[in-house]
């Protein structure tokens, strides 16, 4: 109660103002430490960060489609960067895998408070009977911005890109689909400086077929907020059939 | 789940704050008129720890939620909450500290 020990009361307020993020860098420092010489204050601690992340329950945001698509190109399977090219662009893959670090816990803080099921898992791929050709496209623009090479295999669902020379500088890259006529269909951020794959986004996928327009766009972190092209398309291609 | 919010939500403090970036819109408390608080169809299909919450946090008068919701959600400290509120620090500390009280003793 209110009426109880004071000194148990500062202690309660001090954690309390730690788990809320109330305190400026310096008394935050020092409640950290004390976090670690003082076990009953961290007890009390971790009962206020408890309800503090409880009130994360409130909110109910949803993340962005990009975000997943930026996680899924990212996780440790799909690093299929050889070791000559990781190290050339080893800082920007040291940046992005932090960002998806981060994204991925964001995700997964926000989607497992709201107890929503997660998106179904891709369906497996049932082989068709009969074999489907391979879709290309090489990606150009002005000569200083880069060319990527875009691969998509129907049969697997696999859409592989290889950048070179693409320089997007704090802002992501941004993969889309345009069929003739229609809007732009996101198939995700690519990895800007190394070779990734991803699945494509079921909503993408049959719009991937020959005749096609590919195209890249510059984005905010992540991708676009707004599921089109916000930032200047740099770069386009025609999908073509091996 | 709690340590993973946790994380997250210090990260995109940390990463918020390296890149200069504080929230600095201001709090009006006197026309906080929309109740961010949950609805109640949706508090029955929550957890009990966030039913209890939720009433505890309703129970606080409603500029004091709104500023333990800002801090939690917005990552403003003390001294920035009073500066976007146009409160003296003291008296924010005060008030704040006398809403986590309460809190406290509501939740125990």
């Amino acid at each position: 109660m209110s009426t109880g020990d004071p000194l148990r009361n500062e202690d309660d307020l001090l954690a309390a103002e730690l788990a809320f993020g109330l305190l400026n860098a310096d008394e935050r420092q020092a409640a950290e430490a004390r976090l670690a010489s003082d076990a009953s204050f961290a007890a009390i601690h971790r009962h206020w960060e408890g309800y503090a992340a409880t009130m994360a329950a409130e909110r109910d945001e949803t993340p962005r489609p990009s975000i997943w698509l930026g996680i899924e190109a990212r996780l440790p399977a799909n690093d299929i960067a050889p070791a000559a090219v990781a190290s050339r662009s080893s800082v920007r893959w040291w940046q992005a895998s932090t960002f998806a670090a981060l994204a991925a816990a964001v995700v997964l803080a926000v989607i497992g408070v709201q107890r929503s099921p997660l998106p179904a898992p891709t369906a497996p791929i049932v082989a068709p009977s009969q074999p489907v050709a391979p879709l290309v496209a090489v990606l150009t623009g002005a000569p200083e911005k880069g060319v990527v090479t875009v691969s998509y295999d129907p049969a697997t669902d696999r859409l592989t890109s290889a950048p070179i020379g693409i320089d997007v500088a704090g802002h992501s890259a941004e993969l889309w689909v345009i069929p003739a006529g229609q809007s732009p269909r996101s198939l995700g951020v690519i990895a800007a400086g190394a070779p990734g794959w991803t699945r494509a986004p079921t909503k993408a996928a049959p719009a991937l077929a020959a005749g096609a327009t590919l195209a890249i766009s510059v984005e905010p972190v992540g991708g676009s907020p707004t599921g089109l092209p916000t930032g200047p398309v740099i770069l386009t291609g025609k999908v073509s059939a091996v | 789940m709690t340590w993973l919010i946790t994380l997250t939500r210090n990260r995109a403090v940390d990463r918020l704050r390296a890149g200069g970036k504080v929230a600095t819109t201001t709090i009006d408390l006197a026309d906080m008129v929309a109740d961010e608080r949950p609805l109640a169809s949706t508090l029955i299909e929550t957890g009990q720890d966030e039913a209890r919450l939720a009433h505890c946090v309703g129970m606080l008068e409603s500029g004091d939620a709104t500023l333990i919701r800002t801090a939690f959600f917005e990552g403003s400290t003390y001294a920035e909450l009073a500066n976007r509120a146009a409160i003296p620090l003291g008296t924010i500390k005060s008030r704040i500290r006398r809403a986590l009280m309460k809190l406290r003793d509501c939740l125990a």
